[in-house]
């Protein structure tokens, strides 16, 4: 659905919390893994904030998925031609669908982890986990989350990269989605 | 006494026999491993039907596992009374496990079991002592990283069985808390507990004494 005002506010909002915590996660997954055994209350709680960040992505896309349905975006980009302005919305498509799954993977991942470390939620909610400890299921699920995830992350900075792109050359997408002007995409 | 309600009556009942349960329960022979019945002799414990275990805590919030997957030990059976029943466990240090594979790599490091600086880890039994029918405490010394500490566990028969050869099966379930620092390993107090809970399974063959000779 396309709406002719621009992004709202909490559109605009829950974009950048959502592009500021994918980053930060993604910097903690090597983080933890890099920390070594030695210093295992500081890997641990690495991991717990990982999973917390992981937890709230998933929540902010559901939230966006619904504002987006709700309230829809602003109009394309009249500038561009059909083929980039598809290809623009196969991107943002592949993003939401990552954005989603390297959340659920990662749960997934924890569920099945052999070291049966519980998920906490800011640190205190346990989040239970709906499946067993399986070592092969582990080395499986948690490659292809490392793997969306670096998909994930190199969308995200083409994503940024053709609005630095688009911005440069004039228009108002990149403004748009950060003041709440008028956008066109 | 009489004028009680026929509840307070039976839980003193309940009472009566839970504290008696083990001076009855051996002068009825139930249930309770009988020495004499066995050759004496020196039996190995047969690893294949075994687990070492134990478990740490973290944060009160979780708990971890793991084991060793080689040991040795024997039972040397007196044959005049369970008490004189003495018990060597040796333990291969450098086969210690856990499901997160991280994890039992660091427990071989210095820190840890050191693996390397002392192999052996060995537990010898001092004293036993009849608790009750089918339960037992195990005294002994433990030696781990070269620190030698006395600790106590209790046992527990879950069962005997026939077997072939004119054998007994008798599975037992040990278990006990001891404290790592005691023996020096003080790594990461802070993530995982110092108690280490120990669960010990071990199956015993045991040769049948001829009757009646």
């Amino acid at each position: 659905m396309a709406g002719s005002g621009g992004w709202s506010l909490a559109q605009r909002r829950l974009h950048w919390w959502t592009a500021g915590l994918v980053v930060l996660g993604f910097g903690l997954g090597f983080g933890m893994v890099a920390v070594p055994m030695r210093a295992l209350l500081l890997k641990f709680l690495l991991y717990q904030v990982h999973k917390t960040i992981g937890l709230i992505v998933a929540g902010l896309v559901m939230a966006r998925l619904v504002l987006r349905h709700r309230r829809g975006r602003p109009a394309g980009d009249p500038g561009l031609t059909l083929a980039a302005r598809r290809a623009a919305a196969v991107g943002q498509g592949v993003l939401y669908v990552l954005l989603g799954a390297v959340p659920l993977l990662g749960y997934l991942v924890a569920c099945v982890a052999p070291a049966g470390v519980p998920t906490l939620f800011l640190g205190v909610i346990n989040v239970p986990h709906m499946l067993a400890s399986d070592a092969a299921r582990y080395d499986r699920l948690g490659a292809a989350h490392l793997w969306l995830a670096i998909l994930l992350l190199a969308l995200a900075a083409g994503h940024a990269g053709m609005a630095v792109w688009h911005h440069r050359r004039g228009a108002g997408t990149l403004v748009a989605m950060r003041r709440g002007a008028a956008g066109r995409l | 006494m009489w004028g009680m309600s026929v509840f307070r009556r039976f839980g003193l009942c309940v009472m009566a026999v839970g504290l008696l349960w083990p001076v009855t329960a051996e002068l009825a022979g139930i249930g309770r491993l009988r020495v004499s019945d066995y050759k004496p002799g020196v039996y190995a414990i047969d690893q294949r039907f075994g687990v070492i275990g134990f478990a740490v805590n973290h944060l009160g919030l979780f708990s971890s596992e793991g084991g060793f997957k080689a040991f040795s030990a024997d039972l040397v059976i007196d044959g005049t009374s369970l008490e004189r029943t003495a018990i060597d466990v040796r333990i291969d240090a450098a086969t210690v496990d856990m499901a997160w594979k991280a994890a039992g790599e660091m427990l071989l490091s210095p820190e840890y079991f050191d693996a390397a600086g002392h192999p052996r880890i060995h537990f010898r039994s001092t004293d036993i002592t009849v608790l009750g029918a089918d339960r037992y405490t195990v005294s002994g010394l433990l030696d781990l990283r070269g620190v030698t500490q006395p600790v106590t566990l209790e046992a527990v028969l879950l069962g005997e069985r026939e077997e072939p050869g004119n054998t007994v099966g008798a599975d037992f379930l040990v278990t006990g808390r001891i404290d790592r620092t005691r023996f020096g390993m003080v790594a990461d107090r802070t993530f995982i507990s110092d108690e280490v809970d120990l669960r010990i399974k071990v199956r015993v063959g045991l040769m049948k004494a001829a009757r009646g000779g």
